[in-house]
């Protein structure tokens, strides 16, 4: 069960302070800062799952992120450590528990700009977005962008070498799955997520993905216009234009291998699922750039270097 | 009796719209399979054949499943309207669709085991359990349309917001409810075609054989009962036999608004009365419109994104119903009392001295009392600062915004009769959430004077509109109402499309739509209060005309009150208190429906008092929403909108349930 909803619940039985007496908030958060073990570095404040992920890549433990139960789900990697304080809901990060915590640096999302003029009396706000978010643009380098946007935060937190070091990293992990992956055969791929019997989101030329795929020279099977975040939804008779593709289907494993099993009509007409190609991979954020990137990357390598099944 | 000289009219209409759909139709099947091959792929498509297993599998349950919808609901909503005397009754308004909404959400996200179950057990199940609620609530009251309605709202309301809530902090992993929640026609087999065609069948029979009781139901119950109904009895009938045909449809095929509502909207504003042929022609109106809307949806190029045809129902019958809304002539009796009854309370002018004191120390309470985490805690004096800085915007503005809600929902049921009338549906809201939504998607990085400039404009824009159509002659009361449930029907398609498109900044928009006072700043705090106050120390001016109102056209005009001007005057105010409000705390909050009732409820009848004490109950409500909103799952927050609804929902049900019949 996720997070939130568990404390949704459990809320009365952590309300028993009520009874026992009235704690200031003055003790309890000189205490948490010494648990912290504070030392040189710099205290950060991460307020949506981008910002945590990179700033977890580098090395740093923030002092808190956003929906963390959900953050372990559906973003798994880099780990995040459990001292790092729950801050609420990605789009309402708790501003007070912000300001108690007194961070050094906040970096958040631009779609929360609008909170940066009150929270720029607390800490240093840094608008991070390694997602290269243009319009019209056809094929995105969003690793390349992702790298910058992220040395350039680096920058600005003190922690330029630790930034160098992972984007050299990531482009090695990459380049493994170049090695893995050198006897492919070539068929273009489908990185969908099935929603339900009908409907899968499909990643097309300008998603994350697709610049990882660009690395090993696979081509992608869907052509077709796409959100500026490199997915759309789609019915999955349209999965038909590409009859030699294999599929790769990322998140809810488990709603896949049903969907297999029940031999739904037109999902099992298509023909790269007729003949087993197809790959079920964990849950993969498709924006939060370069720990994203790298996820996919291995686990995608693994997958495709596995021969097919047949069904 | 009437006759129906506009059958012409209506014939006309179903023969427009059923060859409009048949048209349709044809260019999607030729585009799917040659005109030549559509029997033989409806008969047998080879396993590998993904075009002939698409029409044979996919196309044509979905063409059966449009029609099957859309004339269930269309007659459940008409048999609704008939029954309860309410132009605004549909499908939605018994909580029949929410109650299986909820269901299913807290099946996919606590119990997925229970899925196996299949979606329609679930759905049944909420749906029931939301009639029974329903039914439980109003019994004392003989089922009187009013106590129907309200309980009905209700129980929708509350469902919904508790769904609500469950989407807030689940959306990640709901996309599938999305597009069930959004209608969702999208077939894989002629399963649910098999599972809906029968039972859909004993419901029309069942409701040809409650044509006569309809007919006097339609009457006044007073007058229904001399005729020797049993009304009571031809109620629950009638309700018995709508819930049915909604809940097999909800369970089937998901939530579509709208179609319920215009369908019979549609055939009444054209003339036709006789219930018999009322029901028959709403039933075929609603069948074609939802199969037209449906095909033009698969007509579309989606490649981008794809349309639920449930929201986009509105894209057809908004323009539709706008256009007849003025032809649109009272077909039953309007429901009699504006509220419920209930005694009147002796000196209300202490009693609201009283209730304003209690008010002010409840306002500072929720700023000086939270809860940090593990603990509940009163704030030092040298904390109090930061006290301040981050809860006093807040409260401000929940208090502000809920007072001014409540006063514009106190002179909107007033002005217009209707005990559903609230400012929520009043389109103003749904404007001023375009906007927003349009910045957010036209800019990454939306500051927060943009967004309330993005509200304000679309507020304004739908606000103008509104104003314009109240001044023609026909538009005025329920009808303005009725051109609000079309624009929010608008918005609703929107919000639909962009859940299912899952887009990253989704969490952002459900939260602000919730109702959220998180980004009140002192200066729009302080805005909402100057407002609020100018609103009150100016309401004496209208107090005269809000006890006049109810008197009814002809006698106010004796009167010597000027009514068009003064109905001009009473619907810009709301439009302009309703913005106000809706662009600092978001659109959804049911303070606007609940404050005036609670006010009635709790004994102040007269405009004065009423105005008054809905004012305090409002700003109550939404303050202490806030408040516990802020604390009780801290460091997570449930926005102030959501909470008054399951907050102030009980206290009304409870309101509602003590008093005697």
């Amino acid at each position: 069960m996720a997070m939130p909803s568990a404390s949704l619940v459990s809320a009365p039985v952590t309300r028993r302070g009520f009874a026992t007496g009235i704690a200031s908030l003055a003790l309890a958060i000189p205490a948490f800062a010494s648990a912290q073990g504070l030392s040189n570095r710099p205290r950060i404040a991460t307020l949506d799952w981008g910002s945590a992920a990179n700033i977890l890549a580098l090395g740093i433990h923030p002092l808190a992120a956003p929906e963390i139960e959900r953050y372990r789900r559906l973003m798994v990697e880099p780990d995040i450590p459990a001292d790092v304080r729950e801050l609420g809901l990605r789009s309402e990060p708790n501003l007070e528990l912000i300001d108690a915590l007194g961070p050094d640096f906040i970096i958040m999302n631009p779609q929360l700009a609008a909170l940066a003029p009150r929270l720029a009396p607390i800490g240093k706000v840094i608008l991070f977005e390694p997602h290269l978010l243009a319009a019209g643009l056809l094929h995105p380098d969003h690793l390349t962008h992702g790298a910058e946007q992220l040395e350039k935060m680096a920058q600005a937190i003190g922690a330029d070498q630790a930034a160098l070091a992972y984007v050299d990293r990531v482009n090695a992990d990459i380049a493994a799955g170049t090695e893995k992956l050198a006897r492919y055969d070539g068929r273009p791929l489908f990185i969908i997520s099935l929603v339900d019997a009908n409907r899968a989101l499909v990643f097309g030329t300008n998603s994350l993905f697709q610049n990882v795929l660009d690395r090993w020279n696979i081509r992608n099977g869907w052509s077709g216009e796409t959100s500026i975040f490199g997915h759309a939804t789609i019915t999955l008779d349209r999965l038909m234009g590409a009859p030699d593709a294999r599929i790769v289907n990322i998140g809810a494993p488990a709603r896949m291998a049903y969907a297999l099993k029940a031999r739904i009509p037109v999902l099992t007409s298509l023909a790269p699922i007729r003949q087993g190609r197809i790959r079920l991979l964990p849950d993969i954020l498709f924006y939060g750039g370069l720990p994203c990137a790298a996820r996919f990357a291995r686990l995608a390598a693994e997958a495709l270097a596995a021969p097919d099944l047949l069904p | 009796m009437i006759t129906d000289l506009k059958l012409p009219a209506a014939l006309v209409l179903l023969a427009v719209l059923s060859l409009l759909g048949a048209t349709l139709f044809a260019l999607n099947a030729a585009a799917l399979v040659p005109v030549g091959g559509w029997i033989d792929a409806a008969l047998a498509a080879p396993p590998d054949a993904t075009r002939a297993l698409m029409f044979r599998f996919s196309f044509l349950p979905r063409v059966a499943m449009a029609l099957l919808v859309g004339a269930a609901l269309a007659l459940a909503g008409a048999i609704l309207q008939r029954a309860l005397r309410n132009q605004l009754a549909e499908p939605a308004t018994l909580g029949i669709s929410a109650g299986a909404h909820l269901a299913l959400a807290i099946a996919t996200v606590w119990f997925p085991g229970a899925l196996v179950l299949g979606r329609e057990g679930v759905a049944l199940i909420g749906a029931g359990l939301a009639l029974a609620a329903v039914m439980a609530l109003s019994w004392r009251r003989a089922l009187s349309p009013v106590t129907v309605i309200l309980s009905g709202l209700l129980v929708s309301l509350y469902c919904g917001a508790f769904a609500a809530i469950i989407t807030l902090f689940n959306h990640d992993l709901l996309i599938g409810l999305f597009f069930w929640g959004a209608g969702n026609l999208g077939q894989q087999d002629w399963a649910q075609v098999n599972f809906l065609a029968p039972r859909l069948l004993v419901v029309a029979l069942a409701s040809g054989l409650i044509i006569r009781p309809l007919t006097l139901l339609g009457l006044e119950d007073e007058g229904a009962r001399s005729l020797g109904l049993s009304v009571a009895g031809a109620r629950i009938a009638a309700l018995v036999i709508a819930v049915v045909a909604i809940g097999f449809t909800t369970a089937a095929a998901g939530v579509f608004g709208f179609v319920g509502l215009a369908g019979p909207a549609l055939v009444r504003s054209l003339g036709v009365r006789r219930t018999g042929l009322y029901l028959l022609l709403s039933t075929l109106v609603g069948a074609f419109l939802l199969l037209t809307t449906d095909q033009l949806i698969q007509l579309l190029p989606t490649t981008y994104r794809l349309f639920p045809t449930g929201a986009a129902t509105a894209l057809l019958g908004a323009p539709l119903l706008l256009y007849l809304l003025p032809r649109l002539r009272a077909s039953c009796a309007p429901p009699t009392a504006t509220s419920l009854p209930s005694a009147r309370r002796a000196r209300p002018g202490i009693v609201l001295a009283v209730a304003t004191l209690i008010l002010a120390a409840i306002f500072i309470a929720t700023l000086v009392v939270g809860h940090d985490g593990t603990h509940w805690a009163a704030s030092s004096v040298n904390q109090m600062q930061g006290a301040i800085d981050w809860r006093l915007p807040r409260s401000l503005a929940a208090l502000c915004a809920g007072a001014i809600l409540a006063m514009a929902g106190c002179i909107l049921q007033r002005g217009t009769g209707n005990p559903m009338a609230s400012p929520e549906i009043l389109g103003i809201s749904s404007g001023a959430m375009l906007g927003v939504i349009v910045l957010m998607f036209s800019t990454a990085t939306a500051s927060r004077s943009m967004q309330i400039a993005a509200g304000g404009a679309g507020a304004l824009a739908v606000l103008l509109f509104m104003i314009a159509l109240s001044r023609r002659s026909g538009f005025s009361g329920d009808r303005l109402l009725l051109t609000g449930v079309a624009l929010s029907s608008a918005t609703g398609l929107i919000m639909a499309v962009l859940m299912t498109a899952q887009d990253p900044r989704l969490g952002q928009l459900l939260s602000w739509v919730a109702g959220s006072t998180y980004h009140a700043t002192m200066a729009e705090a302080g805005f909402t209060a100057t407002v609020c106050l100018l609103a009150l120390a100016g309401s004496p001016l209208i107090f005269r005309w809000l006890d006049l109102m109810p008197l009814g056209q002809v006698t106010i005009f004796s009167l010597g009150v000027p009514v068009a001007m003064m109905r001009y005057l009473l619907f810009a105010l709301t439009a302009i208190l309703t913005a106000t409000a809706t662009i600092v705390i978001g659109p959804l909050s049911f303070v606007g429906l609940m404050g005036p009732h609670i006010a009635r409820m709790l004994g102040f009848h007269r405009a004065r008092e009423q105005l008054l004490a809905a004012a305090l109950c409002g700003g109550a409500i939404l303050l202490i929403a806030d408040w516990l909103g802020r604390n009780l799952i801290f460091p997570f927050q449930i926005p102030a909108g959501l909470a008054t609804t399951v907050l102030g929902g009980p206290f009304m049900l409870w309101l509602i349930a003590r008093r005697r019949s």
